[in-house]
Parts: structure tokens; sequence; C-alpha cells
């Protein structure tokens, strides 16, 4: 299906562009940087058109920068919607309604909905079990977040596999490692294990290696010995697969069923 | 030994996925207009083999009676079979099951519902029937399509559509 974002992204772009020394709020900028400004809104385009959506985020993201084009930060706006980039889509369009109050109506309008839309997708994480008086070396994908001291601690994200960590001196690391889906809202419950805490009594893992059993050999060599094992195996495995087929399967809300 | 053990995860594996899909209806439907009693009886069907305008065989979940108050009625629809729309008739009848002769030309509420169901996953639409189609209304009907962008599903909020800008639903892997 052709997205009908496309067509909104190239009927508006072209005037706004065009019209850009009238409507750049707070910036006037040179010719040369309208002229490289629009080169690259047209790059942009261009990646949009062949789906390569992160160099149209590049491109869109420079074009507003040298212009201040409304329509340049709208089409960054959809270009990182494009790619699950909500966070990012969202204060994208956030933006562009705060800074440029005057823009046509429609795009504010339809800037409007998408920031809506696109905040909604954004998950939340809430990090609790925190002590308020320590601060936290807290990363999330690696990237530091700074521990402001509000608790709970809560930091925005997009959907997918992320690694957050939570240090502090005397404090065993927190590993959370998790798979987000759009608009999640989680709490993580942050263990806090000092260094040097309490540990399991004894070493977890197989036991010390017994010796060589000779009278079993025969045993172990007979294809009948396997067989069995396989048969219950194979046994046991059917069994566990029913199991988790009937676990696995999605149950209706409501008592009024109906399967089509 | 190696291989069975494999064989045995692979089917666990397997067996752990949701082959299933879930599509939760809710249907406000309204108050009877007098005291005669009625019904509101409610046909679920996959639009390929149903067509809205035939009559439908088959069997049917009861009807549900008509109060003084308007009434939610909740309705889970299962499938395995994704790729599917889907036709609703909501009819409002003077028999439960609708088989009494002025039942024949009973006023209903149509909707077609454009690829509602995703594997494993569980989406949700809801339709506000304001007022039993009455005379006037062309055969006492009325018909409403409800695209896919607006089922719901697949994220938390209330969404202004449910795709992406690419024009995949929220729910497609």
């Amino acid at each position: 299906m052709m997205p009908a974002v496309r067509v909104l992204i190239l009927a508006v772009a072209l005037p706004l562009l065009a019209a850009s020394a009238a409507q750049a709020q707070g910036h006037e900028p040179s010719d040369a940087a309208l002229a490289e400004a629009r080169a690259l809104f047209m790059a942009g385009q261009a990646a949009v058109d062949a789906g390569r959506w992160a160099d149209a985020v590049t491109n869109f993201s420079r074009a507003y920068e040298l212009s201040r084009v409304p329509a340049a930060l709208y089409n960054l706006g959809f270009a990182l919607r494009a790619l699950g980039r909500h966070r990012e889509a969202r204060d994208a369009f956030t933006r562009l309604l705060e800074r440029h109050a005057r823009m046509d109506r429609q795009l504010r309008q339809d800037s409007r909905a998408y920031r809506d839309e696109e905040a909604g997708r954004v998950a939340v994480i809430q990090l609790t079990g925190l002590d308020p008086d320590s601060h936290y070396d807290i990363r999330f994908d690696g990237a530091r977040f700074e521990d402001g001291g509000d608790r709970p601690f809560r930091l925005e994200s997009d959907a997918g596999s992320h690694t957050l960590t939570a240090r502090a001196p005397g404090i065993r690391p927190f590993v959370w490692e998790g798979v987000l889906s759009d608009g999640q809202r989680l709490t993580i419950e942050v263990a806090l294990v000092p260094e040097g805490g309490a540990t399991p009594s004894g070493p977890i893992g197989p036991g010390p290696t017994p010796p060589p059993n000779d009278s079993g050999g025969g045993l172990l060599s007979s294809p009948w010995f396997w067989l069995g094992v396989g048969v219950v195996v194979l046994g046991a495995g059917a069994g566990l697969g029913y199991f988790f087929y009937q676990d696995a399967q999605l149950d209706p809300q409501s008592d009024r069923v109906y399967e089509l | 030994m190696k291989g069975l053990a494999v064989a045995a995860a692979g089917c666990l594996t397997i067996a752990a996925c949701a082959d299933n899909a879930i599509l939760e209806v809710e249907l406000d439907l309204p108050p009877r207009p007098s005291t005669t009693p009625l019904y509101a009886f409610v046909q679920a069907r996959a639009a390929d083999k149903f067509p809205l305008p035939d009559p439908w065989g088959g069997s049917d979940l009861g009807a549900v009676e008509l109060g003084d108050a308007r009434y939610v009625d909740s309705i889970s629809l299962l499938t395995s079979e994704t790729n599917v729309d889907v036709n609703i008739k909501v009819r409002f009848c003077e028999d439960p099951r609708c088989t009494s002769i002025p039942d024949d030309n009973a006023p209903e509420c149509w909707f077609h519902l454009e690829h509602p169901f995703y594997v494993g996953k569980r989406t949700f639409w809801s339709a506000r029937v304001a007022a039993i189609p009455m005379d006037g209304d062309a055969h006492h009907r009325t018909e409403v399509l409800v695209d896919r962008c607006q089922i719901r599903g697949c994220v938390e909020g209330d969404l202004s559509d449910y795709c992406r800008v690419d024009g995949r639903h929220l729910c497609e892997d």
C-alpha cells in the first residue's frame, strides 16, 4: 500500500521550503545554507522513495538545522516514525509544534495527531528499589542516563531488545535484559545486593565427577538401553510439547466465544 | 542422543508459540424501542465464504435480550486462519434465534472488518449501534466497512490508526 504519508510529504514540503526565509523563526539562513538545505531535502525525498529511511533521517535533520524550515522537521518526524524511533519522532513533532506556531493549519493538525500517536508508542521503564539518597550509574543500551535522584527512576525507550545496568559503589551491578513492545509500561524492581554480601553456600553446577562405573559399561553399550532412552525422551518431549502448546494459545477474554 | 535432544527441543520451541488469534469484539447495543421483547442476534463469519447479503447457516452464539438501557455485548472471536476478513451481522429479532416469520425482515447492522486477525496476537474492535435501523433505512439495514488500520491492538493507548507508515499493521511482524 502506498502510504498516504509520502504523498503528504511531497505535497507540503516544496512550497514550504520555497518560502523558507519567511517561515524560519528566529533564524535567518544564508543563501548558501538554504541551497544546501534544499539539496539535502531533495536527497531526503529520494531516500524516502527508495525506502532508505535512515538516510532520510540524516538528510532531513541536516536540512532542518540549516534552514529551520518546518517541512524538514515534519519529514524528519515521519522518517523517525517509519524507523520505529517513536521517542525521537514524538520529540520532532513536539518541537515542530512548539517552534512553528504559525505553520499551515492542516500541517499543524496532522503534526499534533502524529505527535500523540507516537507518544502512545513510546515504552516507559520505571525502576523501583533504588535508594533515594544514592546516585547510580544507570546505563541503557550502553548510554548513560543521569540519575537526578527522582524515585522511581523513569526512562523512555523504543520497542526492541534492550539492556539496562545500574551501578553504585559497594553494590553489585544490577543487569536487566529484555524485550519491550510499543507503548509498554514496565516496572523493574532493582535488586540491590552489597558486594561481598551473602553468597550461595556452595558452587552452583555439577558436583565432583564420580569415578567411572565399570559395571555399567555393558548396559550403556546396549542398543536396547538407548532405544529405551530414546522412547522416553521423545515421549516426554511430546507430552511437554502438548502442554506448552496448550499453554501458549491465547485465551479469550469473554465468556461468549465464537470460533470462525 | 544429541539428535533426540535437538528434536525434542525443536518440538518444544514450536509448541511454545501460539498459532491462534483472537479478536475481542464489543458491541454497544441500543435499548429496545418498546416493551415488546427484542433480541440482538450476533453472527460472525469469514467474509470470503459468507457474503453479507446471503443468509448464513451454521451454529451461532445465543442472542442477547435487549432491555431498557444500552448493553455492551462482549464476544471473543477465535481463528487460526489469520489472513481473513470478517463479516458480522447484528440482527434485531423478535425470536431469540431469529426464526419467527416477522424476523425474515428483521432490522440488521452489517460490519465488514478488514484483516482483523494476527497469529499470536489479541486485537480489539468495538462498535456502537446508536439505534435499531428502522423504516427509512434501506431494507432496514446499515453497513459499515472497518479498515484494517482501525483494528486496535499490539500497542497501549488509543491511536488515530494502528498502521505503520509503510501500511503494515502494528500487529504485523
